[in-house]
């Protein structure tokens, strides 16, 4: 229950297919979509509506919705809060910008 | 100076909560005369505080439709804020998001459009035509707000009403006060104001002046000092929408309004419950449902939060300026648009408990004690 958050990163997890804006990604099973956006290299992964900043998740807790990205269609999914699923696809409104 | 020294000798004033007002209040005060020893007891974080769930309004519209003095105040109020706003960012080095852009107070029915009319028209009267404002039919409204729903016949606008970051206004007021030399004690609540032979001795503290200013709290300790402030709770519910491109709503209203972040809030509900402070599933499907009626497309923003807090409410609506006559030195400021009236209670109130306002003032501020209330 109170694995660390990144545990699975440090033993041998089983990996999940996931897509990330049309490429395919093998990343370790259990992460969130936020950890999986994180661990693929993708820091910003929209930007703010007012502002046009680029922004990132930053709360990993729900409550910040700085990381809303449209998982299988649905749009405004918050990333820290779904864990990737096999075949998930998973779209940001930011492509690989890495600030 | 320790505090047990400081204890020994008294404030100048003691201010008996640390809210917006009682921060206004110690705002202006130590501006005014940087010399004085200036002293806020506050309360704890679990109290009821309408300061941090606000909507954060500055706002003239309809405000002393029924009492003239609180109209004039109102609009001198509004009038002080961009000059206030530009010192205390200065100050606090915090911008507050202060916005004078206008409002828009909407009809839904022709009815609700001739009451409009009838309250502009009062209030222009009351204030000499300084209030400034303009009718609209639907299609002036829709020039303004474009997107309007199909039941908004009308609105009436006008130039002087404004917002801010009721959040940062707060915040920036404390840490202004803190760098001026004000001292401020959380945690701190006062049970029992005990009358000396020159001044009050509060929570342990003494000072020769003290100001109630503790929100829900004033009917309690204001009779202690032999003042009569009635005040009562009424709750209002706020949501808040994810952010919104910029410029979604260019006017504030009472229903609803942009924040500088974009999200959009939405409020308007007054319940008397007590003190239950909860938000309740058909107070916010209610007033979601409003703000859809005017501006449909909100429908598709997703809600991101919600809260509920307690406006401090005299039987009126207007403020209450109170100065015990029992007991010399002593003062009550309760008020339920503390937001609004921020710059007027740094400025011209502050000078009234000073005593150093001049004669018009003084009796435009005197029109709104208690009197109004006696039996
Ligand atoms: C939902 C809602 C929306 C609102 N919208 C607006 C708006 O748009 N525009 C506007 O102008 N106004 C608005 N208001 C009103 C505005 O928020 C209040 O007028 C203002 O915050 C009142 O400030 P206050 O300092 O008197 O009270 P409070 O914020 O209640 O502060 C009182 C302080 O006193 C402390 N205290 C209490 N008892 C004691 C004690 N015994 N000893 C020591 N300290 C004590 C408390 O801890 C607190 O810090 C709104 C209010 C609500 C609830
Ligand atoms: S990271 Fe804050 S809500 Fe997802």
């Amino acid at each position: 229950m109170t694995d660390l958050l990144f545990s699975c990163l440090l033993k041998d997890s089983p990996m999940c297919p996931i897509t990330v804006n049309g490429v395919e990604h093998q990343v370790p099973a259990r992460l969130s979509v936020a950890a999986a956006l994180l661990y693929l290299g993708n820091l910003a992964i929209r930007k703010h509506p007012v502002s046009s900043e680029a922004r990132a998740p930053f709360c990993y807790m729900g409550v910040c919705f700085e990381c809303l990205v449209i998982i299988d269609g649905q749009h405004k999914q918050r990333a820290c809060l779904r864990e990737v699923m096999p075949h998930m696809c998973i779209e940001t409104a930011m492509v690989g910008v890495n600030p | 100076m320790s505090p047990a020294n400081n204890k020994l000798s008294p404030y100048d004033w003691i201010i008996v909560g640390g809210g917006l007002v009682g921060a206004s209040i110690a705002y202006g005060l130590i501006q005014k005369q940087p010399q004085l020893r200036i002293l806020v007891l506050d309360g704890g974080d679990t109290d009821h505080r309408a300061s941090v769930g606000n909507f954060g309004l500055i706002w003239v519209q309809g405000k002393g439709n029924d009492f003239p003095a609180y109209a004039n105040w109102s609009l001198q109020g509004a009038d002080l804020w961009p000059e206030f706003a530009r010192q205390l960012s200065h100050k606090s080095q915090i911008d507050i998001a202060y916005q004078r852009q206008g409002g828009l107070e909407f009809a839904l029915s022709q009815h609700q459009l001739s009451v409009l009319r009838e309250e502009m028209a009062t209030m222009s009267r009351h204030t000499q035509g300084r209030f400034q404002y303009t009718l609209l039919d639907r299609n002036a409204a829709l020039a303004l707000q474009p997107g309007l729903g199909e039941a908004v016949v009308g609105a009436a606008y006008s130039p002087q009403d404004g917002q801010v970051n009721p959040l940062y206004l707060l915040s920036a007021l404390h840490k202004a006060n803190r760098l001026l030399g004000v001292e401020y004690q959380s945690r701190c609540p006062v049970e029992h104001i005990e009358v000396l032979e020159h001044g009050f001795n509060a929570a342990g503290s003494l000072a020769k002046h003290i100001v109630l200013c503790a929100g829900l709290d004033n009917q309690r300790l204001g009779k202690q000092l032999a003042m009569h402030l009635p005040v009562t709770p009424v709750k209002g519910q706020i949501l808040i929408t994810e952010r919104a491109e910029a410029g979604k709503l260019p006017y504030a209203s009472p229903q609803m309004r942009q924040t500088a972040e974009g999200t959009i809030q939405i409020g308007g509900s007054h319940e008397h419950k007590g003190l239950d402070n909860r938000s309740s599933l058909d107070i916010m499907q209610t007033i979601a449902n409003d703000a859809v009626t005017i501006m449909p497309e909100l429908a598709k923003l997703h809600l991101v939060r919600s809260w509920s807090a307690l406006r401090v409410m005299s039987p009126d609506g207007a403020p209450i300026y109170q100065r015990s006559t029992k007991y010399q030195g002593a003062f009550g400021v309760c008020c339920h648009s503390g937001v609004s009236l921020a710059a007027a209670h740094a400025g011209l109130l502050s000078s009234w408990l000073l005593n150093t306002l001049d004669r018009d003032q003084k009796i435009l501020i005197e029109a709104m004690n208690n009197d109004r209330f006696a039996v």
